[in-house]
């Protein structure tokens, strides 16, 4: 599908979501630009991701129908968009939202190669900051931890590295930093743990438990 | 406590887990050679081992732990 199509799918699904006037912002060049660089962005990363969910035959693609590559075009664009037209990126965001049932706002820091797998219900804390090919599953909640009664200033926010799987109802809080090519199990909860590299998270915190990692999370991208 | 005891006790302990009378672990074992020893049976294995000398891994030992011979050399550290 051309990429004028793909703006015109994208633009009518985002003015019919948000309760306000957004549709002459879409008419901008800038937008336009934007839109178009980032698209061939998205589409060059999930020609790097060896599953038939991102590319076929080493070619990338986008389909607004596959709601995960939705959140992943609404995340990179408000990006991209908010320094140009914020009411706009706000709009998107909010689209984003109410589609997917995922909060992944657009100040989040989350690196190339990003794979949401219908990540129902996943709020993913903005000021965390992610690595290369984070996967995300349902109901993954990530941000700070013994919030009440403390500024949200003081608030310490966790560090992800890269190729990490969290996979569906585990929870990351606080000054928790998790290493590289790590997999979080379902319904683990970290809270202010160091978790090496090359291993797979099991139970909560304060009984934690990890084992060796025998693969690569990162073999899934070819660069 | 020395290695050859150790290897010894975790003969048991792997049979007691993987429900094997049978079973025979050497120091170059790992999970590809034991039928069963998937991560759940590595968690146990880890929690009963933990009771059993009491003493307790930190996250960063447990991420190496890929033979026998790496639970034994563990073992003897922390329980020396």
């Amino acid at each position: 599908m051309q990429i004028t199509d793909q703006f015109n799918a994208f633009k009518a699904v985002v003015i019919a979501d948000y309760p306000y006037e957004v549709g002459d912002a879409f008419n901008k060049s800038v937008v336009i630009d934007c839109f178009a660089d980032t698209y061939s962005e998205v589409v060059r990363q999930h020609s790097k991701i060896q599953n038939n969910y991102f590319s076929r035959n080493g070619e990338g693609y986008i389909n607004l129908a596959y709601l995960d590559h939705f959140l992943i075009l609404c995340l990179r664009l408000s990006k991209a968009l908010v320094s140009v037209d914020q009411s706009l990126a706000d709009a998107i965001y909010y689209s984003c939202r109410v589609r997917t049932s995922t909060d992944v706002y657009y100040r989040i820091e989350i690196g190339d190669y990003f794979m949401p797998s219908h990540p129902i219900g996943a709020v993913v804390d903005s000021k965390a900051t992610y690595g290369k090919g984070f996967r995300l599953y349902n109901g993954v909640h990530v941000g700070p931890h013994g919030i009440v009664g403390q500024h949200f200033s003081e608030w310490v926010h966790p560090v992800i590295g890269d190729g990490v799987i969290a996979f569906a109802n585990s929870s990351i809080y606080g000054k928790t930093v998790i290493g590289n090519n790590v997999t979080i199990s379902p319904g683990s909860t970290i809270i202010n743990e160091s978790i090496p590299d090359n291993c797979v998270v099991f139970g909560s915190t304060p009984e934690l438990k990890v084992i060796p990692n025998k693969f690569n999370n990162l073999d899934i991208i070819s660069t | 406590m020395n290695k050859k005891n150790i290897l010894d006790q975790l003969q048991n302990i792997f049979r007691d887990c993987f429900d094997d009378e049978n079973l025979v672990v050497v120091s170059s074992t790992t999970s590809d050679d034991v039928e069963g020893w998937d991560s759940l049976a590595h968690i146990n294995l880890i929690v009963t081992i933990e009771k059993e000398y009491n003493i307790k891994f930190s996250l960063a030992e447990l991420a190496v732990l890929y033979s026998v011979d790496d639970i034994v050399n563990l073992i003897a550290e922390k329980a020396a």
